[in-house]
């Protein structure tokens, strides 16, 4: 009883820190990074089909390293050494550099969805196109992307779901996600099950809904097609 | 109309086409048959540039469409720094082009290092003959064994995308150029709606327009993919296995229109293993074997009086 | 339809349960008595004053730790950021006339902060470690409060009092958290005893659940923060009796700065001379004891508006 007393009194008290601040800041940090991770994923996808071996090359090991490495050592990398190289990032907030680390960290994810959703697309499609004499622009943008588009953005959906609870390792520079949110509470109440139990509902509730809406539009997608 | 010299295609180690020759004469209808993996799908393809072939040369119309192939041009060879060694060697001219072809020894993927009148002549070659593949492919219409509808389009739209976009392109063009100063892109769009729903009446399917293609049966999607290729009026059509992917009873309605389409004069390149309409179509066959043409003539000269003995034991098998 | 019906009514529930949230808060903002936690602390904190002539003073802190470094969500931005530390750095900056810029991180990062030159000066309860003056150049000491001049050892109620000597403890698992000071004195204390001293935690509050879920007999604090945690613990939680026996040179806290910035190093040991001369730290320390709700007012010697009663 007392962990239900006490959640009821850390939300009575500290209900702005969760609900509008985490909440708010972990949705815009996602948003940001899915929206970031969307546009230069995109480039860098173009850019992996490229027939300059060179720029496939160093977009391969981009993406590779990214993948390949925790979320939590690139936002260190972001925070201590970008600045090195960018020293305008030195004056500012660190939830600068966070945002481009986890826009960094999509993209790579988002690139290789967008790769695999054209390469899913039925290669007879391209070859149909380009025989009837459309140029491969024309073909990719009229017929190939449309129907990519179609196996990218669940999968874009689920992106968007797994940054949602990647920005919790935002929380080690305190930058006002929901994790933050934890941090700051726990901190002075030293009430460390509680605050997680409320942090828990609360990823969990985003992430529900945000699915449920997700497989709506996905639904109606298909009801189009 | 449509010379292929030399054809050399090879997927990684695999040589599928070893030097394949032929040439298509305006309104002739030629069938090639062979067995599976013998090269024909994949010469089909090269004619079209589908596949690029390795070695050799495609022609349309007089008009080059692969980049121009050294080993065909003996004044090229010449003009290479490799013959002049050979020759400066003490061979004989023919002897030196004899050596350069069996041994592969022109550097033809850097024009540079066999000297620059060797280059210049390659460029000249095709800056006086090449022509743009796109619009090369767009005088050849192409039907796939799998239909390759476009699945996010109507029906219509899979029929005029190609005239609208390409139409509008050319129209653009033309106005750079002060002329068709009173068509508008609307026309393009117009014209090609209405030759789209004449090209729909022909197959009677009017009333499939603006459905989308995962709803029509086997027949219907093919016969919707040749009248998507007629829609570019092109001046010959290449038929890659037309009816192989369909279900028995949709094969008559294809074979049909194909049927037409000959009668009319069009100019076609089939692959085919429907021999009884090989026979009755064809005005010449080509039978394929090992990436090489094995057997061409009639099809009385190739299913009557067969010389090749692959062309013979093939023939025993699918003919009884 | 029926679908998105469903949605739309999860929705509504949110934002209800968010209504209702705001109703609570709205009633217990006003409520009596807590307005003024912070008047002691308010008052020491607008006596500092910086023209800021000589550039910016960046110092990383990870505020998750009452009463050394904490938030208070009452308030908004940097001001949020608020603690003993937080009263340093603004001191620290009034006497080198810098402007401060806090930046708040996990503790770990600190280090690397610091280490980086990303900041200044890492102020976040540090204590002094053999390993840490290789890496790092360390200020001389500043006090805050007992917070480190006396190390205890937590309980559960029961156990209250009972345990006094290290022989007391024979037998049971005491946790504490990794890289800490606490961890160097149970080593010390208890490394030669039958004393369970594995279980190591990466922060105190995961430390304290720990111990509430009887994983851990005994869990070793700082003094200060053991008040913290008892405080909001609703008394189930007590001190053992036992207070460890801290070297000199681990009783205080230190700031890090980075290898060889020796300049910035010269002036703020130059300043916290000037404090423990005056004897700032105490009154600092006890404002903040009272914003964490360990201590009232009134215990401690302030009047209702948070001045110092002086005798």
């Amino acid at each position: 009883m007392t962990f239900l007393t006490n959640i009821a009194n850390i939300l009575a008290k500290y209900w702005q820190v969760f609900l509008i601040q985490g909440i708010g800041y972990t949705l815009l940090l996602s948003l940001i990074a899915v929206a970031g991770g969307a546009f230069f994923g995109s480039l860098l996808a173009l850019a992996k089909r490229s027939k300059l071996k060179i720029l496939k090359a160093i977009v391969t090991i981009i993406v590779e390293v990214v993948r390949g490495t925790p979320v939590l050592l690139q936002l260190y990398i972001g925070v201590f050494v970008f600045p090195m190289i960018i020293p305008k990032l030195s004056s500012m907030p660190y939830i600068y550099s966070v945002s481009i680390v986890l826009i960094i960290n999509s993209s790579a994810y988002v690139s290789e969805i967008i790769r695999s959703g054209i390469e899913a697309v039925d290669p007879g499609q391209m070859e149909a196109a380009r025989s009837l004499g459309l140029t491969h622009t024309t073909a990719m943008l009229s017929i190939v992307l449309p129907q990519a588009v179609k196996n990218i953005l669940p999968a874009l959906g689920n992106e968007f779901i797994m940054v949602v609870k990647e920005t919790s390792l935002a929380s080690t520079f305190f930058v006002g996600e929901l994790m933050t949110a934890y941090l700051k509470v726990k901190g002075y109440t030293y009430l460390t099950m509680e605050c997680l139990a409320i942090v828990g509902v609360l990823y969990f509730a985003l992430t529900y809904i945000l699915s449920k809406i997700l497989k709506s539009l996905e639904r109606r997608m298909k009801a189009h097609a | 109309m449509l010379d292929i010299n030399n054809i050399y295609k090879n997927f990684g180690d695999l040589q599928v086409l070893k030097g394949v020759s032929t040439h298509v004469e305006k309104g002739e209808v030629i069938v090639i048959i062979g067995v599976s993996g013998s090269g024909k799908s994949t010469l089909l393809r090269c004619m079209n540039l589908l596949e690029e072939p390795t070695f050799g040369e495609v022609w349309m119309e007089g008009k080059l469409m692969t980049p121009p192939d050294p080993y065909l041009h003996f004044d090229v060879i010449r003009a290479s720094k490799t013959y002049q060694k050979l020759v400066g060697g003490g061979l004989s001219d023919d002897e030196a082009i004899r050596k350069i072809k069996d041994e592969d020894l022109l550097k033809e993927k850097h024009p540079k290092t066999e000297g620059p009148t060797y280059a210049a002549l390659l460029k000249k070659i095709y800056d006086e003959n090449g022509i743009d593949i796109n619009l090369g492919r767009q005088k050849m219409g192409m039907v796939f064994q799998n239909f390759n509808l476009f699945n996010n389009k109507t029906v219509l739209e899979n029929i005029t995308l190609a005239p609208i976009k390409i139409g509008k392109q050319r129209l653009k063009d033309a106005k750079k150029r002060g002329e068709a100063p009173d068509r508008t892109p609307d026309d393009v769009v117009r014209e090609a709606n209405e030759k789209a729903m004449k090209l729909l009446a022909r197959i009677g399917l009017q009333d499939k327009a603006n459905v989308y293609p995962s709803t029509l049966s086997g027949g219907q999607k093919q016969r919707v993919a040749i009248v998507r290729a007629l829609a570019m009026e092109p001046d010959v059509m290449l038929f890659d296995e037309p009816t192989s992917a369909l279900d028995p009873e949709m094969v008559g309605e294809v074979l049909d229109l194909i049927r037409d389409l000959v009668k009319d004069g069009m100019t076609s390149v089939i692959v085919t293993h429907e021999m009884g309409f090989a026979k009755e179509v064809a005005d010449r066959v080509i039978f394929m074997h090992d990436g090489v043409i094995a057997e061409e003539g009639t099809p009385d000269e190739v299913f009557n009086h067969p010389k090749n003995p692959r062309c013979k034991e093939f023939l025993s098998k699918v003919l009884y | 339809m029926k679908k998105m019906s469903k949605i739309l009514c999860m929705l509504l529930s949110v934002a209800m349960l968010l209504s209702l949230a705001a109703c609570g808060s709205s009633a217990s903002t006003a409520a009596k008595g807590e307005a003024n936690l912070a008047a002691a602390y308010d008052k020491y904190l607008a006596g500092f004053s910086t023209n800021g002539t000589n550039g910016t003073l960046t110092v990383a802190m990870s505020p998750d730790f009452a009463p050394q470094e904490f938030y208070d969500v009452a308030k908004s931005g940097d001001d949020a950021i608020v603690g003993f530390d937080v009263l340093l750095s603004n001191y620290l900056a009034q006497e080198l006339d810098m402007n401060l810029v806090i930046k708040p991180m996990s503790f770990d990062a600190v280090l690397a902060a610091v280490q980086t030159g990303n900041v200044d000066i890492g102020i976040s309860g540090f204590s002094w470690t053999y390993e840490r003056a290789q890496n790092y150049e360390i200020s001389d000491y500043y006090i805050a409060g007992d917070n480190e001049t006396e190390q205890s050892i937590i309980c559960l109620k029961e156990n209250e009092g009972k345990f006094t000597k290290p022989e007391d403890f024979v037998g049971s698992k005491i946790g504490y958290q990794g890289a800490s000071l606490q961890q160097i004195l149970v080593e010390e204390t208890f490394g030669d005893l039958d004393v369970d001293i594995s279980n190591v935690f990466s922060d105190l509050g995961t430390a304290v659940e720990a111990l509430k879920a009887k994983q851990i007999d005994f869990l070793a604090v700082a003094h200060g923060n053991g008040e913290s945690i008892i405080a909001s613990a609703n008394d189930s939680i007590a001190f053992t009796g036992f207070d460890f026996e801290v070297d000199e040179i681990y009783k205080n806290n230190v700031c890090l700065l980075q290898k060889g910035n020796t300049e910035l190093l010269e002036k703020v040991n130059a300043a916290l001379a000037k404090a423990l001369e005056n004897d700032y730290y105490t009154g600092w320390y006890d404002a903040c004891k009272v914003y964490a709700g360990v201590s009232t007012l009134d215990e401690l010697g302030f009047d209702d508006e948070g001045n110092k009663i002086t005798e």
